[in-house]
């Protein structure tokens, strides 16, 4: 059991992260980190660290693309952007998880209330 | 195809690693550099600020953990990081890496040349065009029920035009020609095909042509193709030999072409020309000389095929009433006829081999037994590290994989020096002798064989050394040397032992058997002296019509006469004479249609096969057979007198019920113009083994050599003295009598009956081998157990000693635990090899499978190598002094 959540994890993760450079544009993953702990609450985000590993694995499936510049600090870091197969697949698991997000809550308000909607 | 890509690209991952860990570090700086910025700005102090980043990442180190195991394939890293752990174990304990390679190198190395060899002999198709599509016919015959028989010509004609079955057939028949005209005169193999023969193999020419179907018109000349080894041989590969003539048995041939070595069948034919078939012989049902091979259509049935030919059984049987309800043609797949002899004894070999190779399999088994035990420290601390169970074994298993892999190739290595020696002394008849050669398949073989043991003989061990590396965790100290914690560990000690025990047992007793069939065949006496007796085969030339035969007969005769009154002249000879088939090596001619006269045993019209030989008057005193009833044959006994005969004690007594059959009568051969003709019985002497050494004698004749038409005449001659130095001087004298006669195998008979045991010699040699290999490593094994238990022990024979226990206690229980497994071992080994010595109990000769004295002395020789490998680990055991062993950490 622990493995599947794991795996539901890692794709979440992903997710965010697309989304967060779709909706921000070019950032670092120090940046990247930041956004979704505000996002979501320190809830997703088990640490900082486990963002790299997201990283890593939207870069082996061209998701996203990476390049080193300066921040705004002048700062050097390592940037990464989203790239046209980033924002097809984006689009498409946001649809997936709007259905899935409906479904569910048509499902569980049914138990709830007992009878038909 | 996504996940093709990272995949491939988590495999990249691998390589460069220097440059991506130094971005990663400089990336991880970064991030920890803004988050620092931020929390200063946010009023932080550098070093608060500096910590609560690090907690907020998680750790540079997890992190860029988590980065890695992304980044590549952990489990990649892994193998290679134990790979690389497993080397140096290897290199640190020399000894034992030694030894378990090298038995495992003797396990694999036999184990791939015996498949190498059954591979080339038993499964690869034939070099042929097609060759699982060919079949060989045979015809059998009521009157010669054991024997399988090549096809007469009626039947060829039949099967050639009726069997549909066969999309392409072809017919031969195999001779001897003697080719003169270039230097010394040489016996030739020579087959006479018909039409359609090179198509059916897929033969080419390599130089010239092949025969072709207007070759079969011979009023073109006769015309022959020569093999390329002849080629080569005779005529220094000659490359304009094409249209020069050569002269077989005196008649001119022109050379059209060299037939390439490849698909060249027969195999040890060296000339193909035209066949061509007498008319009498094309009507005659019962000279069965010719050779049929057909070539089975794709999607024929083997029913079908049954069907047609028994259906031709038919025609022959009503067309030749002679053949009385006993005729049959068979056919079979023409690799399954050429190696048919041989399967036996190449199944014993792999059965022998394969005994070695699970030897050597549970020898390394308890190797790595003993040596688990050692390590239980380092395991442990691993354990206690955050080591996983499955990657301790994983590691283990790399190191065995190790193992295995250097053993492959050494055994490798091995069988490559051991397969063309096999091919040296084997038997020279043995099946595709010349396509026995290593090649991939035995490279795959042992590396297979080296993964197997590697793994599954290993990993016992191994998860064994876990099981009780763990325990000793458990139980804190540096190491278990409670008397409790092994007792698994010793049972399965004890367990491999026996196992390896009863292995060798069988081959040795295998071994033993076969030894002991050698030495009773080669000291079996034949029933004639076979002291300083040279052997000389003469080559006669066949006689090709009825009209010729006479004058042949009597020519052949004279020339006889000729050359054993000269060769006795010879100083240095004590007698001669001369036999129409060579002695000890298999041959003989059989009269069948055999009924006799006067007998009160015997029904009269009953027909006989019966053995037959020619041979000259002076045969029985030069042999040395005793003469019981009668008389000898006289030179007066010759062509135009009246046929006689003498029988031996077998025949006597089988057909007549008595010694006494001086005068009796037996049919000597068929009705020729209303007269039937008659042999009489002049003589009786003493039974003989001119066979083969192994058959007992059976009912046999002799007739005057003087009147026989066979084509051989072998010389025999009994030499006073050394027989060798003698064989130049007859070789010389014959040459300047008839320097046109060619002598093949001149030898003696010593040496001849020597070669006829040559599968039962390569067996004994071959099996006492691999039983000398098995029991050098039962010894090693056996020790490696014993001294390991010894040791283990150690603090537990301090105990009793401590206790009072006498010296003659403590050799009790350690032979009680030595000698157990070993007992145990024999006990089970003795109902295997009873078993296994089933399949070798048609090569015995003179000895049961079950004999007593061999299995006794099998035992013996086990509990004796069992004492010298316990004699060490005893002697150690005895000395342990009480205060050492109690303080023993």
């Amino acid at each position: 059991m622990a493995e599947s959540k794991l795996d539901l994890l890692q794709g979440t993760l992903d997710l965010m992260v697309l989304q967060t450079l779709a909706a921000m544009g070019s950032q670092h993953g120090y940046g990247i980190a930041r956004r979704i702990e505000q996002v979501s609450g320190d809830t997703v985000l088990l640490n900082q660290g486990t963002i790299y590993a997201s990283l890593v694995r939207l870069q082996q499936r061209r998701w996203i693309s990476a390049e080193w510049g300066t921040s705004e600090n002048n700062r050097k870091a390592k940037f990464y952007s989203i790239t046209k197969r980033g924002r097809k697949q984006l689009s498409e698991d946001a649809a997936y998880w709007q259905r899935l997000a409906s479904m569910m809550g048509r499902v569980l308000s049914l138990r709830e209330g007992g009878g038909e909607e | 195809m996504r996940s093709l890509r990272t995949w491939l690209l988590r495999l990249a991952g691998h390589f460069r690693k220097h440059d991506h860990e130094a971005e990663l570090t400089a990336e991880l700086e970064s991030h920890v550099q803004l988050h620092v910025d931020e929390a200063m700005r946010n009023g932080m102090t550098p070093e608060q600020a500096r910590r609560g980043a690090l907690l907020k990442l998680g750790g540079i180190e997890q992190t860029k953990e988590n980065y890695r195991d992304q980044r590549t394939f952990p489990w990649l890293e892994s193998i290679v990081q134990d790979l690389r752990l497993g080397a140096r174990m290897l290199r640190k304990n020399p000894g034992f890496t030694a030894v378990a390679v090298l038995i495992l190198a003797l396990g694999i190395g036999a184990n791939s040349a015996v498949f190498s060899i059954v591979n080339a002999v038993m499964l690869r198709p034939l070099p042929y065009k097609d060759s699982q599509r060919l079949i060989a016919l045979r015809s059998k015959y009521v009157m010669l029920p054991d024997f399988e028989l090549y096809l007469a010509w009626p039947a060829v004609e039949k099967v050639r035009k009726q069997v549909s079955s066969f999309e392409q057939s072809t017919a031969y028949r195999q001779a001897s020609r003697v080719f003169t005209g270039r230097g010394d005169p040489q016996v030739l193999e020579v087959a006479d095909i018909t039409d359609e023969f090179f198509d059916v193999f897929g033969m080419r020419p390599v130089l010239g042509r092949l025969l072709s179907d207007s070759d079969q018109d011979e009023r073109n000349g006769k015309v022959v193709v020569l093999s390329e080894p002849l080629w080569r041989a005779r005529f220094a590969a000659d490359p304009k030999i094409v249209g020069q003539k050569i002269n077989l048995d005196d008649d001119a041939y022109t050379i059209v072409g060299v037939a390439a070595k490849r698909s060249a069948y027969p195999e040890a034919v060296q000339a193909w020309t035209v066949l061509t078939v007498a008319p009498d012989l094309k009507v005659n049902p019962l000279s069965t000389a010719f050779i049929l091979i057909g070539k089975a259509k794709k999607n024929a049935s083997a029913e079908q095929l049954n069907a047609e030919l028994r259906a031709i059984s038919a025609q022959m049987l009503k067309e030749f009433p002679k053949l009385k309800d006993g005729f049959q043609l068979t056919g079979v797949p023409l690799l399954n006829n050429e190696v048919a002899d041989a399967r036996l004894g190449l199944l014993v070999l792999l059965g022998a081999a394969t005994l070695v190779f699970l030897i050597a399999c549970t020898n390394l088994s308890s190797m790595l037994l003993a040596r688990g035990w050692a390590r239980h420290q380092e395991l442990a601390v691993r354990g206690a590290l955050g080591a996983s169970r499955g990657r301790l074994l994983q590691q283990m298993l790399v190191e065995n994989c190790l193992i295995g892999f250097l053993g492959a190739a050494l055994g490798i290595a091995l069988a490559l020096v051991s397969v063309p020696l096999f091919r040296l002394v084997a038997p020279p008849d043995t099946p595709r002798l010349m396509e026995i050669r290593p090649d991939w398949t035995m490279v795959a073989f042992a590396s297979v064989s080296a993964l197997i043991t590697a793994v599954l003989f290993g990993s016992v061990p191994a998860r064994h050394a876990l099981r009780t590396a763990v325990y000793a965790k458990l139980k804190g100290g540096s190491g278990s040397r409670t008397i409790g914690a092994d007792a698994g560990q010793s049972k399965m000690g004890a367990a491999l032992v026996a196992a390896e025990v009863a292995l060798v047992f069988v081959l040795l007793i295998g071994a033993g058997l076969m030894l002991q069939t050698l030495n009773r065949l080669l000291h079996q006496s034949p029933g004639f002296r076979t002291d300083n007796l040279l052997t000389f085969e003469l080559y006669q030339p066949s006689v090709q019509s009825e009209a010729a035969r006479a004058k042949s007969i009597a020519m052949r005769a004279e020339q006889t006469k000729d050359i054993i009154e000269q060769v006795r002249g010879l100083p240095g000879i004590e007698s001669v004479a001369a036999i129409n088939y060579a002695l000890l090596d298999g041959t003989v001619g059989i009269h069948d249609g055999l009924r006799v006269e006067g007998s009160h045993v015997i029904n009269e019209e009953k027909e006989f096969a019966v053995r037959a030989r020619a041979v000259s008057p002076s045969y029985f005193q030069t042999l040395g057979l005793t003469l019981v009833r009668g008389r000898l044959f006289t030179d007066t006994d010759v062509q135009d007198s009246k046929l006689v005969v003498i029988v031996n004690e077998q025949m006597a007594r089988k057909f007549w019920g008595t010694l006494d059959v001086v005068g009796k009568r037996f049919t000597s051969g068929p009705e020729k113009e209303g007269k039937q003709p008659w042999a009489e019985i002049i003589g009786v002497v003493t039974d003989a083994r001119e066979f083969l050494v192994r058959n007992a004698a059976v009912e046999e004749y002799y007739a005057p050599l003087y009147q026989d038409g066979s084509n051989g005449v072998t010389l025999l001659v009994r030499a006073a003295g050394k027989p060798e130095a003698l064989a130049t001087t007859v070789t010389r004298q014959i040459y300047r009598m008839y320097p046109n006669l060619p002598i093949t195998n001149s030898s003696t008979i010593q040496r001849v009956i020597e070669q006829s045991v040559g599968s039962e010699r390569l067996h004994a040699a071959l099996l006492s081998v691999f039983g000398g290999i098995g029991l050098l490593m039962a010894l090693v094994g056996t020790y490696g157990v014993i001294a390991y238990a010894v040791e283990r022990r150690t603090q537990e024979i301090g105990v009793r000693v401590a206790l009072g226990a006498s010296r003659r206690d403590v050799l009790i229980l350690v032979c009680r635990h030595a000698f157990a497994p070993v007992l145990v071992g024999i006990a089970v080994g003795i109902p295997v090899a009873l078993l296994a010595q089933r399949a070798i109990a048609s090569e015995l000769y003179g000895i049961k499978p079950t004999d007593a004295l061999t299995f006794a002395t099998c035992s013996l020789l086990m509990i004796l190598v069992a004492s010298v490998a316990c004699w060490v680990p005893v002697r150690r055991a005895l000395h342990v002094d009480p205060m050492v062993a109690l303080r023993y950490e």
